[in-house]
């Protein structure tokens, strides 16, 4: 019995061995190909690690800000009163009511005709004439 | 797709990987576990897939490679060549898928790899060149004439003629 090649010289043999190229059965393809692709996209234990990290950085980046304020604000707080206690000058206590106050202290002036009568100044009330010549004394009769 | 997982085309990489195996191995389940081997290794091992290196397919069949050589070296050495089956029994394309494969089995080691890789894998010649570390030209000419040893072991009159050797092939 003759070869199918010998009955065809004039066949080409390269397009013969890829026209009948090996073929995988279906359920073969099917069951390898649906496996790849289960384990393609499970992420290794690397890639659950690292993204795990990434998310903690982010989140810190997130909330850092915030923190940063209060930390500031308390520090400017801080800076400030440190500052102020440097800085201002404490008004002088004085005694209000002590004798020297008294004796020395800024007298109230009171206007023309009246005089200091306790806290107020009360008009001057003129004297009588007579009053006067009488503080002179008696006239001298000789 | 061309992306960054070399395993983004798996279904066309299936086929491929497995025509290569089973120019090698022969049709059957020790392509298929080569095929499967091959697929948990560039699981394991995709991150290490770099894309300026060449396509995944190349990857993909460099792996495959070192899976089929795993499997011929556990082989019991003698393996008889697929029954050649009668013409006139069967439909034509199923005689000559057995009469190639016959004739495959007759090729020596080398052939065989060659021949796998051009025609089973896809891989261009420069493509093969890369994978086993020789030059572009070297794998043309010793791929022409693993061809012309599969063309005469093809033409043989005699079904049941002992194969041909490879003395006179090029070693790439």
């Amino acid at each position: 019995m003759k070869s199918f090649w010998s009955r065809r010289r004039a066949y080409e043999i390269e397009t013969e061995l890829r026209r009948n190229r090996p073929e995988p059965r279906d359920e073969f393809v099917t069951s390898l190909s649906e496996h790849v692709r289960t384990q393609r996209r499970t992420p290794r234990a690397g890639v659950r690690v690292a993204l795990a990290g990434a998310m903690t950085v982010a989140l810190l980046a997130a909330l850092a800000p915030v923190g940063a304020l209060g930390s500031a604000g308390s520090a400017a707080k801080g800076i400030a009163n440190a500052a102020s206690r440097v800085v201002a000058t404490h008004a002088r206590t004085t005694a209000a009511h002590t004798p020297a106050a008294s004796q020395y202290g800024k007298k109230k002036k009171c206007p023309k005709g009246t005089k200091l009568h306790g806290k107020k100044c009360v008009k001057v009330k003129k004297k009588a004439k007579g009053a006067r010549v009488s503080r002179r004394g008696p006239r001298f009769t000789g | 797709m061309f992306s960054r997982d070399p395993l983004a085309n798996t279904e066309q990489l299936i086929r491929r990987v497995y025509a290569y195996a089973a120019y090698r191995l022969g049709d059957g389940p020790d392509a298929e576990d080569a095929t499967s081997e091959a697929f948990e290794r560039a699981l394991r091992y995709r991150e290490s897939y770099d894309r300026d290196k060449g396509e995944p397919a190349a990857w993909l069949i460099g792996i495959a490679r070192r899976c089929v050589d795993q499997i011929l070296s556990e082989r019991v050495p003698l393996v008889e060549p697929p029954d050649r089956a009668a013409p006139t029994d069967l439909e034509e394309d199923t005689a000559t898928r057995l009469e190639l494969a016959h004739a495959m089995s007759a090729l020596s080691e080398q052939d065989r790899e060659l021949v796998a890789l051009r025609y089973g894998a896809d891989l261009t010649a420069r493509q093969i060149a890369e994978l086993l570390e020789t030059r572009t030209n070297t794998i043309e000419v010793a791929l022409h004439r693993a061809l012309e040893r599969l063309r005469r072991q093809l033409d043989r009159e005699q079904p049941n003629s002992p194969p041909t050797t490879a003395a006179d092939g090029v070693r790439v």
